[in-house]
């Protein structure tokens, strides 16, 4: 049980500087080159997410739910319509 | 002056409200997916659970180190497992100090937001403090979300045995949803579907590579290369 305590500290001390350093020691003005990256990010959260199942190339539930959470979100605009829309299409479409 | 003051708790209470309202949609899903997550570390890391959410508070990492327990890998390599599955946030910590640059805030309280910096959190905090320069805005949004993370884990870990697999298994899709509203929201000119498409392409292309290596090399060259476009444009 030592060890593990071991583990979870050494992951709290790898997780947190990546989290840290740039904000306590950056003073660049780095907002241009980063100004696509919330974007970048959402997407490539995204993207593999609903078209990768087991490191292939695939269309499954989540495809499916993805489709209407896409249709949802574009149509409302709303954030908890579209997380309703996309958790009760992924339920159905997996019951 | 009796308005001033009043003036200053509304302004506080917008913000409180603003807080909740915002980080709402990440509570039901970090407790959802921390559910899951206490429900499968029952077994292996009891209520160890419990500490490796309050001290490292970062999902895939999370879920990655308890597959490596479980199939017994070394302490070291966890660790830097751990670390290569985090490292994106320096690319989100780095946008973030850029807009911490016209806020007011500290050494404690940059680090504090800091250690709150997730893709969901972020997600939110990136487009609200546009707005809202305020990082005691910022400190409330994570909070809430740290406080659901950690409820969920110990929720799964005491009600595991209750809660049906399929509900488990549908609800953290919420969070992928979130991503999506965000991702349609954020798209406003020709340079943003371009940046999306490529991220997509290149997150899918790279997706043998371990957890969070392909987003973080694709939102860097999408990033790149929107850059490049909109030199192009102009």
């Amino acid at each position: 049980m030592e060890e593990l305590v071991f583990i979870i500290l050494g992951m709290a001390a790898v997780t947190y500087v990546p989290r840290a350093l740039p904000m306590l020691y950056q003073r660049l003005e780095s907002l241009h080159f980063l100004k696509y990256l919330p974007v970048a990010i959402f997407s490539s959260l995204v993207f593999p997410d609903l078209l990768v199942v087991d490191s292939q190339i695939a269309i499954s539930g989540k495809t499916l739910a993805g489709l209407a959470a896409f249709m949802v979100a574009w149509r409302t605009r709303n954030l908890i319509a579209t997380m309703v829309a996309g958790v009760a299409m992924l339920y159905l479409v997996n019951a | 002056m009796q308005s001033l003051v009043q003036g200053q708790t509304m302004q506080g209470m917008r913000k409180i409200r603003m807080c909740f309202s915002d980080a709402f949609p990440i509570i039901v899903g970090y407790f959802s997916i921390s559910v899951a997550f206490g429900v499968l570390a029952q077994k292996y890391l009891g209520m160890y659970a419990v500490m490796m959410s309050a001290l490292v508070f970062a999902g895939a990492s999370q879920f990655v180190a308890l597959q490596m327990l479980i199939h017994k890998s070394s302490a070291l390599l966890i660790v830097l497992t751990t670390f290569l599955v985090n490292l994106r946030h320096v690319l989100m910590s780095s946008y973030m100090s850029a807009l911490y640059s016209r806020i007011n805030a500290g050494r404690i309280k940059r680090a504090l937001v800091s250690f709150g910096i997730t893709d969901e959190t972020f997600a939110i905090a990136s487009k609200r403090l546009k707005e809202l320069p305020d990082a005691n805005y910022n400190l409330g949004l994570n909070f809430l979300c740290y406080v659901s993370w950690i409820t969920g884990t110990a929720v799964g870990l005491l009600f595991g045995n209750v809660i049906p697999l399929n509900v488990v298994d549908a609800l953290p899709f919420a969070l992928t949803a979130l991503f999506i509203t965000l991702l349609v929201l954020s798209v406003e000119n020709r340079v943003d579907v371009a940046v999306a498409a490529i991220a997509a392409i290149v997150s899918i292309l790279l997706g043998f590579l371990p957890v969070g290596w392909n987003v973080m090399i694709a939102a860097l060259v999408a990033c790149a290369l929107g850059g490049v476009f909109e030199r192009w444009k102009s």
